[in-house]
């Protein structure tokens, strides 16, 4: 097998890339760091079993967390690059077999992620030499973080097989990503009121196996064996003992796709119709099939508009007028829909509907905050950095724009859609407010709070792609990384509720101040989060960071715009 | 090297070095008004490095460059309105059509709108590709793209163009009007830069041209100059009647201690070439001992050398040539 020159070939050169350098630094850095914050400074005899349990575990979600961050970036674009390249053709060319090509791609992209895992063993395993974790445990978990790497590649490798462009694969990866991770795993939480407690056996079953396929659930229920997240149904193994089979089987039925899809290649993107233009005033049934006629015949650039916002608008794939009215109308009617389904379902409603108003208010402010995190980077990371894999950016370069109008445009392409689906919710939220007429000033307070969360947090993700689109040369890697950071942000919050009493309420205020969900729900009533305070410093937090990011996006593009 | 009054681009001393790169040097030559100046050089050259440098992209690491009098490096401001640039490669937006593209740009220079819809007309119109004012131009061929990019440079109506490799990977039938584009852009008063590797495509349409290797310029002036500079010996061609005279053609040829360079490759058709370094009455009394040898000659012809030959010869030649710079040709008619 290794005598397959693309083996060597791509595990190689994906070794040897900087990304790979300063993925591997990073997490290092962050598992040296959860070590060194979390060892007790008492000295390491006084370590107990349950103290030593609680840095496994932390180390344990940590690695799991970081490889899910990576897993994407790593794969998702293996293949969709060659094919934006057109290095494809050319290597189906050579005597080499498909399958051996696809073999060494896959290699090549799942390498790095293996060697992440076990550059991380050796602190897993020194816990184990200090006593209070069973060395069953250490090796389940390095054997289910090994399984989930592959697992989770391949799903990126598959979406990067079907796809023709980068950071489309990036951005389908990291959503099925968030669905097999958290969404499997949902069945066992008790967010979801324990739906594995519900029903007949072969109702359990189902739902076991479902939140087995979660790589997520597979590491908690190891480590966190008693909790309340990680509990499976009845008369089942643990979660873990269900993944191995599953994630085998689904590596194995992931691979052959792959393998399938590869074989065939895969035609660009259509071209669009080509002559037709609808001149301004004629109406026909597009028009109102569209909303707005993508072929109509588009104003000249006034004076007082910036180029480069109308640039975007009429040019990147997500933000044409057409899609991005129909995403908001969408979005208007499900959460307005939604409000009333959940309005007529509860039955408790007639009697004490009032009361359950604050919830509801919090569910929808959740929600439109998760919409705004999950949309943003799709739209925001390539902002700048298309422009320059297009070879578009050195001709902008030559005209007269500067470079706090070009950052300007660049900036209001991404706020404006990611404002105007965020505000799509609110009706949700204002509907509520009809239902409870005696508290109304009190739940209008809280509806404006949430409005400034959301606000604040379209500023910061629109900012973030921005930012990093400045930073980073390709759209991909862009998307990739303004993911990353705001699942991290998420997924802090994520470990802390798993185990609150481990952690100081230092440290558990930090986590759900940088998370604009908790704020969010914080701001809209919700009790467990009022202790801590988060809108006010959570506002300011963010308007500090956003202008830093946005400071830092200008000089940038200043220094991009400058001669060689 | 003096400074022509009438030149719009000026270079003097112009150099680029990427860290041990040298990727120009020395590089000084004067361009005027409404010529079309043919830059040539093999890939790498520094034809590019100098484009850029004079679209106001790239610093210099030492000597200056004005175009209109306005340093390239202090003023590039002014430069930007001054130049019209078109890469080797350019990107498109996708879902834009033609008008819109040149609307943005249009836009990007400040121009008015009133004047911007004029603009659009006018370089359709120059470029003739008012028929794709509504195609995407995202679809279009290699060859309409190029001229749309042209189109782009014209928008904001500068006096001079940089063009990076125009007529790369076009066909015969496009490299043709490409040729006529840049000729009706000349006659019309703009300055035209114009770097290729394909030289037949400059040599028919220049008005003057420089070669550069190896980051250094080793000729530059009027095409036919350049030529006569760089053709210190003739090339002839020999042909006799009868091929087994050929033996004592090349005796009798090669006894002229002005000959060099025989090449009977063609002698089964009784054809010899040589160089040969001498006037037009030494190849006379050349041509006189070959008759009165008794060699039956049909023809003695001189070679014309072609810009590729000069090309070739000078890249052949390159370590032979000092490092001084390059002297103009003169040509009364081109200042």
């Amino acid at each position: 097998m290794i005598a397959n020159p693309i083996i060597r070939k791509e595990v190689l050169s994906s070794l040897r890339t900087r990304k790979a350098v300063l993925m591997q630094v990073m997490f290092l850095l962050v598992v040296a760091l959860l070590i060194w914050r979390n060892w007790p400074a008492e000295g390491l005899q006084d370590i107990g079993s349950q103290q030593a349990r609680r840095i496994f575990s932390i180390l344990a979600i940590g690695q799991f967390a970081m490889i899910a961050l990576f897993a994407p970036a790593f794969t998702a674009a293996s293949l969709t690059s060659e094919r934006e390249r057109n290095t494809m053709e050319s290597l189906f060319a050579t005597p080499l077999r498909p399958w051996e090509i696809a073999v060494g791609k896959m290699a090549g992209s799942l390498a790095f992620l293996v060697l992440l895992v076990l550059s991380g063993v050796p602190a897993l395993a020194m816990l184990f030499l200090m006593g209070g974790i069973p060395g069953q445990m250490v090796l389940a978990v390095v054997g289910v973080l090994l399984l989930a790497a592959v697992y989770l590649g391949m799903i990126g490798l598959l979406v990067s097989s079907l796809m023709y462009r980068s950071y489309r694969a990036i951005i389908v990866t990291y959503a099925v990503l968030l669905v097999v991770c958290f969404l499997f795993a949902l069945p066992a939480w008790p967010v979801s009121k324990n739906l594995l407690r519900e029903g007949g056996p072969a109702w359990q079953a189902v739902f076991h196996l479902v939140a087995s396929l979660s790589p997520l659930e597979a590491i908690l229920s190891i480590v966190l064996d008693k909790s309340l997240y990680a509990a499976g149904a009845e008369g089942m193994p643990p979660f873990w003992q269900t993944f191995i089979p599953l994630s085998v089987g689904a590596i194995v039925v992931t691979s052959v796709a792959c393998l399938i899809k590869l074989h065939r290649p895969i035609a660009p993107p259509r071209p669009r119709e080509k002559l037709r233009v609808v001149e301004r005033g004629k109406i026909s049934a597009r028009t109102f099939l569209f909303v707005i006629d993508p072929r109509k015949r588009k104003r000249m650039i006034r004076w007082w508009q910036n180029p480069i916002l109308i640039k975007e608008f009429r040019t990147r794939p997500m933000l044409q007028a057409q899609w991005l009215l129909r995403a908001v109308g969408i979005c208007l009617i499900v959460s307005v829909l939604l409000m009333l389904l959940v309005a007529l379902s509860v039955s408790q409603w007639v009697a004490e509907g009032a009361r359950m108003i604050p919830d509801m208010i919090t569910a929808v402010s959740a929600l439109a905050i998760v919409l705004v995190l999950l949309v943003g980077p799709a739209i925001t990371g390539g902002a700048i950095c298309s422009d320059r894999e297009s070879g578009v950016w050195e001709l902008v370069r030559t005209t007269r724009l500067s470079s706090l109008r070009i950052v300007s445009g660049k900036f209001q392409s991404s706020i404006i859609p990611l404002l105007l689906l965020a505000l799509a919710t609110a009706p949700a939220l204002l509907v509520t407010l009809y239902f409870d007429s005696e508290h109304l000033s009190e739940h209008w307070a809280n509806v404006v709070r949430v409005l400034a969360v959301m606000g604040m947090t379209v500023a910061f993700v629109s900012t973030a792609g921005v930012f990093f689109s400045s930073i980073f040369s390709r759209t991909s890697a862009a998307t990739a990384a303004t993911y990353a950071l705001l699942i991290a942000m998420g997924l802090g919050s994520m470990m802390v509720l798993l185990d609150r009493e481990g952690f100081s309420e230092r440290l558990v205020r930090t986590v759900f101040l940088l998370n604009p969900i908790a704020v969010a729900m914080d701001a809209s009533g919700a009790t467990a989060l009022r202790k801590y305070g988060l809108l006010i410093p959570h506002l300011k937090l963010m308007c500090v960071v956003t202008l830093s990011m946005l400071a830092v996006a200008v000089v940038r593009v200043f220094q991009l715009r400058r001669p060689d | 090297m003096s400074r022509n009054n009438d030149s719009v681009v000026h270079c003097d001393r112009l150099t680029k070095i990427y860290d041990e790169i040298v990727a120009l040097e020395d590089l000084s030559l004067d361009i005027p008004a409404g010529h079309i100046f043919g830059y040539i050089g093999h890939n790498g050259a520094g034809k590019t490095t100098t484009i850029r440098i004079l679209a106001g992209l790239l610093e210099a690491t030492r000597g200056s460059a004005t175009i209109c009098g306005v340093d390239v490096g202090s003023g590039r401001d002014r430069i930007k309105s001054m130049v019209g640039y078109m890469p080797d490669s350019f990107g498109v937006y996708d879902q834009m059509r033609v008008w819109e593209y040149l609307d943005f740009f249009g836009a990007a220079f400040k121009i008015p709108r009133a004047r911007r819809r004029d603009r659009i007309d006018h370089v359709l119109d120059i470029t003739e590709a008012e028929y794709m004012r509504d195609r995407f131009v995202d679809t279009l061929s290699h060859g309409m793209k190029q001229r749309v990019g042209i189109a782009r440079t014209l928008m904001h109506d500068p006096q001079v163009l940089l063009l990076d490799e125009p007529a790369n990977g076009l066909d015969p039938n496009a490299r043709v009007q490409m040729r006529k584009l840049l000729r009706r852009l000349a006659d019309g008063g703009k300055t035209l830069i114009v770097s290729s590797h394909i030289l037949p495509e400059l040599a028919a349409v220049c008005d003057s041209v420089g070669i550069i290797h190896e980051g250094h310029l080793r000729a530059w002036g009027p095409l036919h100059k350049v030529l006569s500079e760089i053709q210190r010996d003739r090339l002839m061609e020999l042909k006799v009647i009868d091929p087994a005279q050929m033996p004592q053609a090349h005796k009798t040829v090669t006894q002229d201690d002005r000959v060099s360079q025989t090449d009977e490759s063609d002698k089964a058709e009784g054809v010899l070439r040589f160089r040969f370094k001498g006037d037009d009455s030494a190849l006379s009394r050349l041509l006189q001992s070959a008759v009165s040898a008794g060699i039956g000659v049909v023809t003695l012809r001189e070679i014309p050398l072609s810009l590729e030959d000069a090309y070739m010869a000078i890249s052949g030649i390159s370590s032979e040539v000092p490092d001084s710079g390059p002297q103009p040709a003169e040509d009364s008619s081109a200042s």
